[in-house]
């Protein structure tokens, strides 16, 4: 995500990314992914927005059969995990929001490394995208 | 409830300690809102 960041501004949209570490975490992870300035980065130790935003945390959710797949995956494309600061059972997510509200895109991740498809991110930044269908809940 | 309604009113602390409410993020433009397993 990080770096189709100019992809993103080009439609005029801004990205934030949320960590379940602490600031100090969160500073070192800044400085190590090489984050543009214009990239929001916070902190959720609490875990109050993953709960909001429903995303999912326990051991069956992060350790399913796909995870080593998906480490594999990510080791071919050159990402080397240095160690887990934050919470070890949380799953992430990435959502598309527009200003009236809607939801363009929604990736609840089902394990470690169901990561969301960046074209679909992109796609989702267009100005007739299609709200996605959100439960009554 | 939509999930911008659920997560509008979260604050939360940036990396320098600043708090931002999370409907700022997409109150003026669209936003990519990105959460990630964990630092690391």
């Amino acid at each position: 995500m990080r770096d189709r960041f100019s992809e993103i501004a080009a439609r005029g949209a801004g990205l934030a990314v949320v960590g379940n570490g602490s600031r100090v975490f969160a500073s070192a992870f800044r400085e190590d992914m090489e984050l543009p300035p214009g990239v929001t980065l916070l902190v959720d130790p609490e875990l109050r927005a993953y709960r909001a935003a429903g995303l999912r945390r326990g051991r069956v959710e992060a350790l399913s059969p796909r995870v080593a797949w998906n480490g594999l995956r990510a080791f071919r494309a050159g990402f080397r995990q240095t160690g887990i600061e934050g919470d070890p059972w949380q799953l992430g997510g990435a959502f598309v929001l527009r200003p009236d509200g809607a939801c363009t895109f929604r990736h609840q991740s089902r394990e470690a490394g169901d990561h969301a498809e960046l074209e679909r991110v992109l796609a989702a930044l267009a100005p007739d995208a299609e709200p996605v269908v959100e439960s009554a809940a | 409830m939509r999930i911008s309604t659920r997560l509008a009113g979260i604050e939360l602390e940036d990396w320098r300690g600043e708090p931002l409410a999370l409907g700022t993020l997409w109150r003026e433009r669209p936003v990519v809102l990105v959460f990630i397993r964990h630092f690391g």
